[in-house]
């Protein structure tokens, strides 16, 4: 009789312990995502917040219905579009004056409040969205655009 | 006969507990550096929100992470359409973390422009106000005062009695291998000092003496005054040191002050030349340790740089004692009042160029200063709201301004160069009450000149009717 421990008993005890330390890596693993996710949130809401107010602009210099801008930023890249969903026109006709302007020219004059989808991404990963209301008011930089609704979502 | 042993012996435990051991020492290196790692991850994980807090102006955030942030830099740049990027740097322990954010201050409305105005709408007409002018950093201008690279000096002080209307006011700067002793304002020196002179290679023990030709000659020499009253001379005195230390003077070397040559001036005083490329001067060999040597009378108006060398006729005479007796003429700049001793370094010679002419003596340079400007806006008739400030900053600027109104304040940072910089008061909703603001001007290299100005204060006022 042959002493000793089996080669098959070692394997399964080694296979064991592996499947033990599964959960003990995956926590690990979880905590270091966890703090790598920590660290770029300072980034990911600063460029939100810079791509909201390049959305501003977008929005009060634009000069068509589709409109995007690229900016790079220390921390990454955003990108801004806006998209214009719905335009309440005024009725020129009640102002003094303005009667003769051609509202196929410019939709700035011809615009009371213009609604646009806004989307800003950041690094290609994550994505803002919302809506941004423009209430025009003849020069470019009187404008209201108030933002309403952004969420984040991942793209 | 062999034993049937059970159980393990004492070998064979130690041999299994130096196994272990050596084993478990390896991981003392990861043990050890456990602390600096953490620390490092705090810091990996802090900077961005430290960056964050420093790009919007968050002083006491940075302020409370100071111990982990080595340096925070904040800029505004001004990009097209009326963005304007800020950018905040952090760096700690060789990890560097940028942030930018970008403001716009457009799409916020304000007012209405319209000519027509309606019952119930405020009119609104911007106004400008123009409240500095060109503002510069004026430069202030320094010596630069480079390391004395020369002997060791053992004592050295002003010297009593004094020279008639010395008011002891001497001051000493140190050069590269040179003390320089300045006259101060009553054109008189009367210093002593005694030191350690390193021989050169073939033993020999010197000094050079660089004077600028102002110098004047008491024309009573001999008498009435005295030999104390005695001007304008060097004299000195050298010993061999028993001891090749140096940390303290033999002693057969007198005091400082109180030397042999001193009074012996009256015995052969030597007459120096009027020369700016260095004259080489032996001490008397029939009188021996020293001599005493009498400046050439000068123009308060040369800017000659005379240049003796002061050499001990027996060698290896390392112990020195030196005093001056110096009055320059009425009338000499007073920035041409000094007297230079050019004492050798290590190797025993003097290494350095002398200059020939006061015109090269003064290393100058010139620095800018941090500067503040305060602006206090008064609150016009009719005013709405604070719309703007802008200003121009040049390259190698950096301004920090603080925005006070109903007594909350609020602080902005940029970097030059800007033209112009607008820092934007419309997200603020600022009252309409007095604004203080003032600008912390610091620039970059405090060697190239900063400038801010074009200051201008945009606002919002009630439309006359």
């Amino acid at each position: 009789m042959k002493k000793g421990i089996a080669l098959i008993t070692v394997l399964a005890f080694v296979l064991i312990l592996s499947l033990l330390m599964v959960p003990l890596y995956v926590s690990v693993l979880g905590m270091t995502s966890t703090l790598r996710s920590i660290q770029v949130l300072p980034a990911k809401h600063e460029a939100f917040a810079a791509g909201l107010n390049v959305a501003r602009t977008l929005i009060v210099n634009a000069q068509s219905p589709a409109t995007s801008t690229s900016i790079d930023l220390a921390q990454g890249t955003i990108v801004v579009t806006a998209y214009l969903s719905r335009s309440l026109e005024s009725d020129l006709s009640l102002q003094e004056g303005q009667e003769g302007i051609d509202c196929e020219e410019t939709m700035r004059l011809c615009s009371a409040v213009n609604y646009w989808d806004v989307t800003v991404t950041f690094k290609d990963a994550y994505t803002l969205t919302g809506t941004a209301v423009q209430y025009v008011m003849f020069q470019p930089d009187k404008d209201y655009v108030y933002l309403l609704d952004f969420k984040e979502g991942r793209k | 006969m062999r034993r049937n042993m059970k159980g393990f012996t004492l070998m064979e435990v130690v041999i299994a507990f130096v196994i272990v051991a050596v084993l478990a020492a390896g991981t003392l290196p990861a043990f050890s550096n456990i602390n600096r790692q953490s620390f490092q991850t705090e810091i990996d994980l802090n900077l961005p929100s430290v960056g964050q807090a420093a790009l919007n102006g968050q002083v006491s955030a940075t302020s409370l992470y100071q111990e982990l942030a080595d340096t925070t830099t904040t800029g505004a740049f001004e990009l097209s359409e009326g963005l304007v990027k800020y950018s905040a740097t952090v760096s700690s322990k060789g990890y560097s973390y940028a942030i930018d954010t970008l403001y716009a201050d457009v799409g916020v409305g304000l007012g209405n422009l319209s000519s027509k105005t309606g019952p119930e709408e405020i009119a609104a007409t911007s106004s400008t106000s123009t409240t500095a002018s060109t503002v510069v950093i004026t430069p202030t201008t320094s010596t630069t005062v480079l390391q004395f690279t020369g002997s060791t000096i053992w004592d050295q002080r002003t010297c009593i009695p004094v020279l008639d209307d010395d008011a002891t006011n001497d001051t000493v700067v140190y050069g590269d291998q040179y003390m320089e002793v300045r006259a101060g304002d009553d054109g008189i020196i009367n210093y002593g000092l005694t030191f350690w002179v390193p021989s050169a290679t073939n033993d020999e023990n010197y000094i050079i003496i660089a004077i600028p030709g102002n110098t004047d000659r008491d024309p009573n020499n001999r008498d009435p005054h005295g030999k104390d009253k005695e001007y304008s001379y060097v004299a000195f005195e050298n010993k061999k040191p028993k001891k090749t230390e140096t940390t303290d003077p033999p002693p057969s070397l007198r005091e400082v002050c109180d030397s042999k040559v001193t009074n012996g001036i009256n015995g052969n005083p030597v007459f120096l030349p009027p020369t700016s490329t260095t004259a080489t001067i032996e001490e008397d060999s029939g009188k021996g340790n020293g001599g005493s040597f009498l400046f050439p009378v000068g123009s308060s108006s040369a800017t000659v740089v005379y240049q003796y060398k002061l050499s001990a006729w027996v060698e290896k005479k390392a112990a020195w004692n030196l005093r001056l007796s110096i009055k320059f003429l009425d009338g000499t700049d007073p920035a041409n009042q000094w007297v230079r001793i050019y004492i050798p370094g290590s190797s025993g010679e003097v290494t350095k160029d002398i200059p020939a002419t006061t015109e090269e003596v003064t290393v100058t340079n010139t620095f800018y200063e941090p500067y503040t400007l305060l602006v206090y806006q008064e609150a016009v008739d009719g005013l709405l709201a604070w719309d703007s400030i802008t200003f121009d900053l040049s390259e190698n600027a950096s301004v920090t301004v603080e925005v006070v109104s109903a007594s909350k304040a609020y602080v902005f940072h940029a970097t030059g160069p800007a033209n112009p910089l607008k820092i934007s008061l419309r997200q603020y909703n600022l009252p309409p009450q007095d604004l203080s603001i003032t600008f912390y001007i610091d620039p970059i290299d405090n060697t190239k000149p900063a400038t801010i100005n074009n200051v201008q204060i945009f606002y919002w006022q009630k439309q006359s009717p």
